[in-house]
């Protein structure tokens, strides 16, 4: 499942970034922005124990970052581009409210959208402690 | 969130009063696309049928649940019953909270900025437990 936020905007913000580049590092104080992906990968990044991991890739039509107008928290991973080049739209605070005022189905498919996340992340914990109740037993 | 932000929230979302013992959806139940909001009270999250059914959560106000219905058309996963004297709770479907979205955005705003701040928890406890199972495996020799 994935969001269209160029449906809802006109004029959306974009810029075209290079493979490697760092859109934000883990730790940022939040500069308001949040990112939709509109070409392109990218590897979010956490760093556990000063070694990074990758917890997961992103691709068109995913977003990231909206903790940071959310609850303005500081970035909680490291976002790079991976492909040759990505292209990425980004809204400000004001952008956001203005497409929520106008838009009903933006915030609820943005709820979505992280509602699957959720999903998601929880089944990877089952898988994890399975694996390691598993292992615990053998 | 404030009592009184919350009081504003449960006229502007419209709620229901359970009983304690009331179940609210069992697992297995065909789904539908409600998900639910606790205003008040405290809900017990139950998985396993008949005698074999053991508590795996406990919400509490500012918690919502039965969430996965709105992306996934699947069986509820689990049974939720009232345990406290009574609940209350928001009900909310797709055409509510489409209505909200448009209206008064700010319950789903915070709704939103709940769900993050689950999504953030179940990332760190995904991170811890594959730290564990990374130390277990170095532990056992497995690479």
């Amino acid at each position: 499942m994935s969001l269209n936020v160029f449906e809802y905007v006109n004029n959306l913000a974009v810029e075209i970034r290079r493979e490697g580049d760092a859109i934000f590092c883990q730790d940022d104080p939040s500069d308001g922005r949040m990112y939709f992906v509109a070409d392109g990968e990218l590897a979010v990044i956490r760093n556990i124990e000063g070694e990074p991991h990758e917890l997961n890739r992103l691709g068109a039509g995913q977003f990231f970052g909206e903790m940071a107008i959310l609850n303005g928290s500081d970035r909680s991973a490291t976002v790079k581009v991976v492909s040759k080049s990505a292209k990425l739209g980004f809204l400000d605070e004001t952008v956001f409210n203005k497409i929520a005022r106008t838009n009903p189905v933006f915030l609820y498919s943005l709820l979505k959208l992280v509602i699957q996340r959720i999903g998601n992340v929880e089944d990877e914990i089952d898988e994890a402690a399975e694996e390691l109740a598993n292992l615990r037993k053998s | 969130m404030s009592s009184r932000r919350i009081l504003e929230f449960v006229q502007r979302v419209g709620s229901e009063v359970y009983p304690a013992g009331h179940t609210i959806f069992r697992e297995g139940d065909a789904p539908d696309d409600t998900m639910y909001f606790v205003f008040s009270g405290e809900i017990g999250v139950y998985k396993g049928r008949g005698g074999s059914e053991q508590e795996i959560n406990r919400l509490k106000p500012g918690d919502f649940f039965g969430e996965m219905a709105l992306v996934h058309h699947r069986p509820r996963l689990a049974t939720t019953r009232v345990v406290s004297p009574e609940a209350r709770v928001a009900v909310m479907n797709k055409a509510l909270l489409l209505k909200l979205s448009g209206g008064s955005p700010q319950f789903l705003f915070n709704l939103l900025r709940y769900a993050i701040s689950r999504l953030l928890a179940a990332e760190d406890k995904l991170q811890h437990t594959r730290e564990d199972l990374q130390n277990e495996k170095r532990a056992r020799g497995i690479f």
